[in-house]
């Protein structure tokens, strides 16, 4: 198996980064927000919202700038325990310009006793993999909406980089428990009974660079695999790099891999039956 | 992949069989393409002879629901033979398509 490390905060930060640049993921996601999202929600005068695994803001960001448009009266609660990655946050947060009624950033994971509910709005972005209790996290968070109040998660489908994390992520960390799709909330959202939406965003990553090995290509790699690569045995990782290609199309010479955004859409309804 | 083509009631009916992947489904999302710019938004797709869909192949599956979607079409699929009914269990496309056990039921879908 070679010697497998975790990332570092920083290298995750840098892995991040190489990925967003290749993917059209977050376009797609934006796009799906003002077109689809947003507007459905304007025609009130105020909003809270609560942010789960913030992370650097990312995300966050787009969605305030949007709500802002619509909703003049925004408070906006983040919760990360990564406390580099809320001072990031924090910056660019006050560096945007944006202007919210309020905002917070909580140091604090996502469990039963974080605070008081009261939202109207809380989104879980691509965060999940990184809750152990997914169904708690899950039901927690709709717990926290008031009547009427949404519950957005996004979330990777079993397609794209979570066809390759079933295939090699246990043989090249030892473990798989970020291993977690789509698939497992729709049974966890089946098992509450919460009535949801869902719909499947189409969006590509362009891992030519991770088919050429470049330096780009392995920290894309890094962020498929969620760890520090280098020390990975060398068949292993000419095994991963070839089921990618497999799994991608190729259009003038690069490489796509379809990787789409699933996007689930819980509306609080005072029920809690399918 | 074979692919073929017919029409009825102004319903195009395209049938595949084989094994839509990385290498086929360009001809697949071709065809598609050009039945979606003819303003065509009511497609059946009959998968009956499909023994393996790639996420590739899902993925032109996908893109031209999205594409008719906006004008009130649909992509409706018939026969999904048991591997390829798992991959859309698994990947939720179960929720985004409707799938018929005929091309008879599915065009009747279109008339109502």
């Amino acid at each position: 198996m070679g010697s497998v490390k975790p990332l570092t905060d920083m290298e995750y930060a840098e892995c991040f980064n190489a990925f967003k640049s290749v993917s059209s993921e977050w376009m797609a996601i934006e796009e799906w927000l003002a077109k689809d999202f947003v507007p459905s929600i304007g025609g009130r005068k105020s909003a809270k919202v609560l942010s789960i695994g913030s992370g650097t803001g990312d995300f966050d960001l787009i969605l305030m700038r949007m709500l802002l448009d619509e909703i003049p009266d925004l408070s906006y609660t983040a919760l990360d325990p990564n406390e580099s990655h809320n001072e990031i946050f924090l910056d660019r947060y006050k560096n945007s310009g944006l202007q919210l009624a309020s905002f917070r950033i909580i140091a604090k994971p996502f469990c039963e006793d974080s605070f008081e509910g009261g939202f109207d709005l809380i989104h879980l972005t691509h965060c999940l993999y990184y809750i152990p209790d997914r169904k708690m996290a899950i039901k927690r968070a709709y717990d926290l909406l008031n009547p009427g109040g949404i519950l957005l998660i996004f979330h990777q489908t079993p397609l794209g980089i979570n066809e390759i994390q079933r295939a090699y992520l246990k043989r090249a960390k030892g473990h798989e428990k970020e291993l977690f799709s789509s698939y497992d909330i729709i049974q966890i959202l089946k098992e509450l009974k919460l009535k949801f939406n869902f719909d499947i965003l189409i969006s590509d990553v362009d891992v030519t660079d991770c088919i050429n090995e470049n330096d780009i290509g392995k920290k894309i790699l890094n962020f498929f695999m969620e760890s520090n690569l280098e020390g990975l045995d060398g068949a292993l990782r000419d095994e991963i790099i070839c089921a990618l290609k497999d799994v991608s199309r190729n259009e003038g010479g690069r490489y796509f891999l379809f990787h789409p955004s699933g996007i689930f859409w819980i509306k609080k309804d005072g029920s809690m039956q399918v | 992949m074979e692919i073929n083509q017919t029409k009825i009631d102004d319903v195009p009916i395209v049938s595949v069989s084989g094994r839509i992947d990385g290498t086929t489904s360009k001809d697949l999302e071709t065809i598609l393409n050009e039945l979606i710019n003819q303003d065509m938004s009511k497609i059946v797709l009959d998968l009956e002879g499909v023994v393996y869909i790639s996420s590739v192949g899902l993925r032109v599956l996908l893109s031209a629901l999205k594409k008719v979607r906006p004008n009130k079409g649909d992509v409706k699929l018939v026969s999904l033979q048991p591997f390829v009914r798992e991959v859309f269990e698994i990947t939720g496309f179960t929720k985004l398509f409707t799938i018929y056990p005929s091309q008879g039921e599915a065009l009747g879908c279109f008339k109502v």
